[in-house]
């Protein structure tokens, strides 16, 4: 069932097994697991099936970090099927090594295993709709359009990332949930606090309120909250009736350790072979059947040697001035494929007034080349961040239009993510040098001397800020999700995540959603 | 085909004057190519189709490393071109696989490659 917070006919209280905060993937993961249970499951959503600016404006927040990073309000979104409505798809388990505990890198290590994920993983696939084949399959090198370059494996990992065929988690599951009979999914409820006992160690009652101010409540045996990796946070500092300094903080890391995974620009590649170098890592030659997609990987032995964290680079053939006939054939071939054709005669007269420029294009796509032939190829580079208790979000001075303080995010590189910039770069350069497929110069910033982070800009991966523990002192929830020292309160989502890897969170997202679903049904029948 | 066709790198050595500092990199010794008598100075100036900016990118590597000499390796002078290019090409892939490598303007030179420019910039 879908209610609405604001139509008068919605009731104000609710009672529930457990009550979900948040549709985005965690959420809506969890509430899909235990549709046709016996349980009964309520999951506040802050918006409704569509984005509202109004609703969207609560996501403002001040960014005054190093490097700045996206606009708060822009890079998540406020509605049924939360982030995911943006989302681009790619999907990549974690390394076991980017859950293990690496000397070199400080405060790393998570309190489960890759193979405790596994079978999680596993489950994830059909949720996201993946193809059907295993990550690391070395039979996928045979399906794959044109084959990646053999680079050094002690330097550079080949391995495959994955797209979602559907990534809107809202409108994959909203039919779904709608005929749950134990499900309700509430619609323009916005929590504004966990209400506890006096010793705060169990929540009472999740606060609810609407943009029109209407009040209600939902009590609920378990309380989960997924609204990602900002606002987890945020949440449980806002909590603060009983316990000052927020939910689940008496340790005061709520808010710390915040990550995304930093990515941008580090040089230019000159190649005599640029098709050769770039074909096997474009996005727009993959098979559509197929989205499967090789990334150059930092690999374990680099990272150990080097002591730097994880990361992948791709020569990018950046295409500039594209023809307008260009830029109209791919509308309409994303259009047909969409199966949402729009402005069709005026892209087909478009394309006709140009085929000067797309008869080749179409040429080169037939033998498997690039449309446009690049001006130049960029080195990307995505990374890890190293886990900073420096980096991190608190509550601002400005307040929504709820009446709560904004969230203000302090984002902060170290050393060992420069380090690791450099040593991505250089590394990549001998080697496409050592193979003779081109040369790098570094763009200015990441040379010796430059503005550390100047090129660096954030990927929305919001992760970290409630970070998994053993140890109470040293993060926010259990190996279980749980909150520290709260025997009801669970958190979902990539602010659990110690450490983020390179890898894309959503994925692991849905499958530590699908392991906390588990938990708590055991838990409640 | 220029090696750096950046509009905003400086004009620099093609690949085959690079190839061939490679070679010049292990036939001369330091020494040797500050006190090069003319037909070995002639020999490293010939390597370079733009010699000025082969030079102004050696005066940068000698910058970060004050004397190159030691890290020249002395040969005989006698082997024939084809073990020289051999050579060359084994210094190169040594380097690069070992990620020894130097960075002059932001490009990322061997130091077999980098020894060689900073030669001509002693020549």
């Amino acid at each position: 069932m879908i209610l609405d917070f604001r139509a008068a006919a919605t009731p104000a209280e609710f009672h529930a097994d457990l009550c979900v905060i948040g549709a985005g993937a965690a959420g809506i993961t969890i509430a899909h697991t235990l549709a046709g249970t016996g349980l009964s499951v309520y999951v506040v959503e802050s918006g409704g099936l569509e984005p509202d600016g109004e609703i969207q404006a609560l996501y403002e927040g001040q960014s005054v970090g190093q490097p700045p990073i996206m606009d708060l309000a822009a890079s998540r979104l406020r509605y049924f099927g939360g982030t995911t409505g943006h989302w681009g798809g790619g999907c990549i388990p974690l390394d076991a090594s980017d859950m293990a505990v690496r000397p070199w890198v400080p405060h790393s290590g998570w309190p489960i295993t890759r193979a405790t994920l596994e079978p999680y993983y596993d489950r994830a696939r059909p949720i996201l709709d993946l193809p059907d084949h295993r990550f690391g399959d070395p039979g996928l090198l045979s399906r794959m359009p044109h084959r990646p370059i053999g680079f050094d494996p002690a330097l550079f990992t080949s391995l495959y990332s994955m797209s979602s065929r559907q990534p809107r988690l809202g409108e994959v599951f909203r039919a779904q949930l709608e005929r749950a009979a134990n499900v309700t999914v509430l619609l323009n409820a916005n929590l504004v606090e966990f209400d506890t006992n006096e010793a705060a160690t169990s929540v009472r009652q999740a606060s609810l309120r609407g943009l029109d101010g209407r009040k209600g409540s939902v009590r609920a045996r378990y309380f989960v909250l997924a609204c990602g990796g900002i606002e987890n946070a945020r949440l449980l500092l806002l909590s603060n009736s009983v316990c000052k300094p927020g939910l689940g903080n008496d340790c005061g890391n709520v808010g710390r350790f915040f990550m995304d995974h930093p990515s941008g620009q580090l040089g230019g590649v000159v190649s005599e072979h640029p098709d050769r170098l770039t074909e096997a890592y474009d996005r727009h030659l993959s098979d559509r059947t197929l989205p499967i997609y090789p990334e150059i990987v930092l690999s374990e032995t680099l990272q150990r040697q080097q002591q730097t964290l994880n990361g992948r680079v791709r020569p990018d053939d950046y295409e500039e001035n594209v023809a307008d006939g260009i830029t109209a054939l791919r509308t309409l071939r994303h259009d047909l494929s969409a199966g949402a054709p729009s402005h069709l005669p005026s892209q087909i007269l478009r394309i006709a007034a140009d085929l000067g420029d797309v008869a080749p294009s179409l040429f080169r796509l037939m033998r498997g080349r690039p449309a446009v032939v690049g001006h130049r190829i960029e080195l990307l580079g995505f990374f890890e961040q190293a886990p900073n208790p420096d980096s991190r979000v608190t509550l601002g001075d400005r307040i929504d239009a709820l009446g709560q303080r904004e969230v203000r995010l302090d984002w902060r590189l170290t050393e060992l993510d420069r380090h690791t910039y450099e040593v991505a770069a250089m590394r990549f350069a001998a080697e496409l040098a050592r193979l003779g497929l081109g040369r790098v110069q570094l763009d200015p910033w990441l040379r010796p001397g430059g503005n550390p982070y100047e090129g660096m800009g954030g990927a929305a991966h919001h992760m970290g800020t409630t970070r998994m523990s053993d140890d109470p002192a040293a993060g926010v929830v259990d190996a279980d999700c749980r909150v520290h020292g709260i025997n009801n309160l669970y958190v979902a989502g990539s602010s659990v995540f110690p450490t983020g890897g390179w890898a894309f969170p959503t994925f692991t997202i849905v499958a530590l959603a699908l392991r906390l679903a588990d938990r708590l049904q055991q838990r409640l029948t | 085909m220029r090696f750096f066709p950046r509009p905003d790198a400086p004009a620099a050595p093609g690949r085959r004057q690079i190839l061939a500092a490679g070679a010049a990199a292990v036939l001369v010794p330091g020494r040797a190519a500050r006190q090069s008598p003319r037909p070995i100075r002639n020999a490293i100036q010939a390597l370079f189709d733009d010699l000025p900016a082969a030079q102004s990118l050696g005066r940068l590597y000698l910058a970060q490393n004050r004397d190159p000499a030691p890290l020249l390796r002395p040969a005989p002078g006698s082997e024939p071109a084809g073990a020289i290019r051999a050579r060359v090409a084994r210094c190169r892939a040594r380097d690069f696989a070992a990620g020894d490598t130097a960075v002059l303007d932001g490009w990322i030179f061997s130091r077999t490659e980098a020894r060689l420019l900073a030669l001509a910039a002693l020549s």
